[in-house]
């Protein structure tokens, strides 16, 4: 599979802190990777529950999780995975 | 129990150039005698001056009907109130009350606004009216000629809709090549019976917001008038479920699904947790909308069986604060809150089903303060939707 999969979490605790900005990433991303990169929402990735010290926003790079996600550091993920697949 | 429900809704734009409209609707709902009235009114002239003297008359119409007085009685107390004018010799303000006791008896009365027109499956019915005959000012014979008052009553029958409009709508078009008399009587007869069998289900919000547009689109889109038109639609409830937030205890969370699966009608879920928990209990899959990208507001989500799912307390806060501001739907950007607006509106009977379990995320200190405690935001919706909207609602927590 060469693709990558992207999934943003839009639940209260993530929106609020900013994930309303990685909402506005998808349109850049799907400009920029076209159809290598797949771009999905969650009601809640329910990470926000399960520990105090982890931060949202949250967002997954197929399996890898990001915490406290940015525009930035989530194309700096997209960046690294797509290279992982592609290298094989 | 009741035959029909009864929907009220209206719609209006002010002539153009004037900040504030001259005519008045304006609906109550008596809980304690089951009683609704809707009054519209339209101050002579335009703007803030006969917007108060229509907002007197509908104030009048409405308490003096509250308190248990006769609509004929009413109508007369109303009429003696009002100011007439020192030249023209006539009142400020017209007015057509419209009365439903108990969902079963109408009572209207008309004074000098275009009459009401009544749709029963699709076609006009002309109810007989009476004549009564009410001295003008506060003194009886101060005035050379009487006020002519209509009055008629009938028994609503389901799907029966009552039209009723200020002049603005009825004149709108006048002076132009097309429409150098009006649109008149006939004209908004036609149109609005024309839409009711293209549309048989048209909500009395969809007509009446239809009625106007079309009278300004005769007024080639500058009003002439202020253009009001209010519709009572009796129809069967139309109900909905709002479920938000998680079940205090994870055991209920099967409870939760099967009533939702089961509800008759249409189905809402408010949180992304509350929104997993179904999903999983019902075995669905749920897709995040990435389309609709009003940034302020987390996107919409769908899943089998439900109409819509949306993110919880920012989204249910926006739609407090649209409900607060009467903002307007069509002029709303598309986003979870005015979908959740358009269900509430479109609907009768609103049920709420709210989880208590607090999310211990949304106490962290940095989250923003606006994020209040889900059942404060129902509260306050709940009383946004019986007092403005005259809704029926009813909240369970679980």
């Amino acid at each position: 599979m060469n693709q990558v999969k992207v999934t943003i979490c839009v639940g209260t605790a993530c929106y609020v802190l900013g994930g309303a900005e990685l909402l506005g990433m998808v349109d850049e991303m799907t400009a920029k990777f076209g159809g290598k990169v797949i771009c999905e929402g969650s009601p809640c990735l329910g990470f926000c529950k399960l520990s105090r010290n982890s931060k949202a926003p949250f967002a997954l790079v197929n399996d890898k999780l990001l915490e406290a996600a940015t525009p930035e550091s989530l194309l700096k993920a997209v960046e690294e995975a797509l290279s992982e697949v592609q290298n094989g | 129990m009741k035959p029909h429900f009864i929907e009220i809704g209206s719609y209006q734009l002010p002539k153009a150039g004037q900040n504030a409209a001259g005519d008045v609707f304006m609906s109550r709902k008596i809980q304690e005698t089951d009683r609704i009235i809707s009054v519209l009114s339209d101050g002579l002239g335009s703007g803030i001056k006969a917007g108060v003297l229509a907002t007197l008359t509908g104030t009048l119409a409405t308490g003096c009907i509250a308190a248990n007085m006769s609509i004929n009685k009413t109508a007369k107390l109303i009429m003696r109130s009002l100011p007439v004018c020192s030249e023209r010799k006539i009142s400020y303000a017209t007015f057509t009350i419209v009365d439903v006791d108990k969902g079963q008896d109408v009572r209207i009365i008309e004074y000098d606004n275009p009459p009401y027109l009544l749709i029963r499956q699709g076609c006009e019915v002309e109810p007989v009216k009476t004549e009564i005959q009410v001295a003008k000012g506060k003194k009886i014979g101060s005035h050379p000629k009487p006020a002519i008052l209509r009055g008629s009553s009938f028994k609503p029958q389901l799907g029966d809709r009552i039209l009723f409009f200020s002049d603005g709508v009825s004149q709108a078009g006048m002076g132009t090549k097309v429409l150098p008399i009006g649109w008149g009587y006939n004209g908004v007869k036609d149109y609005a019976l024309n839409l009711v069998r293209q549309n048989p289900d048209i909500s009395a919000r969809e007509l009446a917001h239809a009625v106007v547009i079309r009278a300004a689109y005769h007024d080639l889109g500058i009003p002439k008038d202020d253009i009001t038109c209010g519709v009572v639609y009796f129809r069967e409830a139309r109900r909905l479920l709002i479920v938000s937030g998680p079940p205090i205890h994870p055991e209920d969370d099967q409870e939760l699904a099967s009533k939702f699966k089961s509800f008759p009608g249409k189905k809402i879920i408010c949180g992304g947790t509350t929104a997993n928990i179904i999903a999983r209990e019902l075995k669905k899959t749920i897709r995040v909308s990435l389309k609709v990208r009003d940034l302020t507001i987390p996107p919409p989500a769908f899943m089998e069986s439900a109409d819509l799912i949306t993110e919880g307390i920012v989204t249910l806060g926006k739609v407090v604060e649209y409900l607060e501001q009467d903002a307007k739907i069509e002029q709303l950007p598309e986003n979870s809150a005015t979908m959740i607006l358009k269900h509430l509106l479109d609907s009768d009977i609103i049920e709420f089903l709210v989880g208590t379990k607090i999310n211990e995320a949304h106490q962290d200190p940095t989250m923003p303060v606006e994020l209040e405690i889900r059942r404060n935001v129902i509260k306050r919706l709940k009383v946004l939707l019986e007092e403005n909207l005259l809704k029926q609602v009813s909240v369970q927590f679980i």
